[in-house]
């Protein structure tokens, strides 16, 4: 797992409670119980702890369909283009 | 002839405890227990306010909507678990579309409201994206409605330190004109965050900390200077007589009267004439005369004009010394919008035990009143039928409460 991703885990555990076991990179967060609004909070501490702001084109796909390996990639991309 | 409205269930969280049993322990030896708090200054001396805090985990209750919580919608989810508790309420059997949730706050989510900005000026941080949802006044009463899974009406009245007592009286409206069959009710406020108190502060109606935090407060005494802000919820369920009986749940108490008014004169100077006929339009909703009245839970915020306003309405309505009347927010301060509901638990306990509490800190009666002022300890009354419980507000909105005996 990259350290982003486990980053990502971490901040699901500590905040959102949720049982590490059931957060993989291509589980949709629907999945994990997330809606719109804790997931624009996730979002936001994400953004938080990786110093940046993901840009909402980049957040494009449906929240039904949005992985933990969707956030990921964003960010990751983000700091390559850096 | 209007429907019977009884009230079947109750809860409550404040500095007087946890729980009902608690907060009736604690009206059998009254006291204060008022802390202080500290606010430092650039270029002034720090200011330190009396407050009333209570014993509360917030971080023990978890969100329905899994968002962060204002303090006040803690409040409101804590007492509201314990009033699903307490009367065995099971949601499932009811008709959800006629279950209203009826609500009183006059500045819920000003506290986050005051973190998101400290955050953003003096941080240099940003807000969250769930900030308005949190801070929003809304926010108790809808999250009740997200634990409970209910559809009927869901209000917010926000009426300052008349919002729950308002709540309860137009939930109270709401069943005996069928709109709906029952409603849980009250109100929740927590005020404790530095910008919030310090606003409170600045127009200068906190009490002076001449003699320390527990004696700040000090209702109807002629050395009275104002108040001490108490944070706090009280929930009941209320529902149509009929309802209550299908259900198999009977009345702790009966909701016999209510009146709203509005003083229509001034921001926050009260009127004694709008007082008197929110007490009197109460009365005559009952159908009870001003004698019928056993005690009287006062507005009374140790406020110079506010005291001396209520003073001269209860003695335009009762006549001089007619009835016994104290203020407990010496005993649990000024909770605004959650006043009413608190207070409405104080009158409905000296329904049950026939005791009523005194005045907490009132040593030299103001000598301009006649009204009969419980003084030095809890007086026994005589087979209280009646109790009336008044919330006279900032913003000029008046009501009074009337809870009688099943």
């Amino acid at each position: 797992m990259t350290s982003t991703f486990n980053t990502l885990k971490n901040i699901l555990v500590d905040q959102y409670s949720i049982d590490s076991e059931m957060i993989q990179p291509d589980i949709s967060l629907v999945s994990l119980g997330m809606d719109s609004l804790t997931l624009m909070e996730f979002i936001f501490a994400a953004e938080d702890a990786f110093n940046l702001r993901i840009p909402e084109d980049r957040l494009s796909e449906s929240l039904s369909a949005m992985t933990l390996q969707n956030i990921c990639d964003a960010i990751d991309q983000i700091n390559q283009s850096k | 002839m209007q429907s019977s409205v009884w009230i079947t269930g109750q809860a409550q969280l404040s500095s007087m405890g946890l729980t009902v049993e608690e907060f009736s322990a604690a009206l059998a030896h009254p006291q204060s227990n008022a802390q202080s708090i500290e606010i430092n200054l650039s270029g002034f001396d720090p200011f330190v306010v009396p407050i009333y805090a209570a014993n509360f985990d917030s971080q023990s209750i978890k969100a329905p909507s899994k968002l962060p919580l204002d303090r006040s919608s803690a409040l409101a989810l804590g007492a509201v678990h314990q009033l699903i508790k307490n009367t065995h309420l099971n949601l499932d059997e009811l008709d959800k579309s006629r279950v209203g949730i009826f609500w009183g706050s006059g500045m819920s989510g000003a506290s986050s409201l005051d973190s998101a900005t400290k955050a953003l000026y003096a941080d240099k941080r940003r807000i969250r994206p769930t900030s308005v949802i949190t801070s929003m006044p809304n926010a108790p009463a809808a999250e009740i409605s997200l634990l409970l899974g209910v559809h009927g009406p869901c209000l917010t009245y926000a009426t300052a330190c008349a919002s729950s007592a308002v709540a309860i009286g137009e939930a109270m409206l709401a069943i005996a004109s069928g709109r709906v069959d029952i409603a849980i009710v009250g109100g929740s406020e927590s005020m404790l965050s530095p910008g919030v108190l310090a606003s409170w502060d600045a127009l200068r109606v906190i009490a002076n900390m001449k003699n320390g935090a527990k004696d700040a407060c000090r209702p109807f005494d002629e050395q009275r200077t104002g108040f001490a802000l108490g944070e706090g919820a009280a929930a009941f369920v209320i529902e149509s007589s009929t309802h209550a009986q299908k259900h198999g749940r009977s009345p702790v108490a009966i909701l016999s009267g209510y009146a709203t008014n509005c003083d229509g004169v001034h921001m926050t100077n009260p009127s004694p004439a709008g007082q008197r006929e929110a007490m009197l339009g109460a009365l005559r909703y009952a159908n009870l005369k001003p004698k019928d009245i056993s005690y009287i839970n006062a507005h009374g915020t140790a406020t110079s004009a506010g005291d001396l306003a209520e003073a001269q309405s209860i003695t335009e309505v009762f006549g001089e010394k007619q009835v016994p009347v104290s203020s407990t927010k010496s005993m649990h301060g000024h909770l605004l919008g959650g006043g009413g509901a608190v207070e409405l638990l104080v009158a409905l306990d000296v329904l049950s035990t026939e005791r009523a509490p005194h005045t907490v800190n009132l040593k030299n009666p103001d000598p301009s009143m006649q009204i009969d002022l419980i003084q030095g300890e809890p007086r026994v009354l005589t087979k209280p039928r009646h109790v009336m419980s008044n919330s006279f507000a900032f913003g000029g909105t008046n009501a009074v409460l009337i809870a009688s005996k099943p």
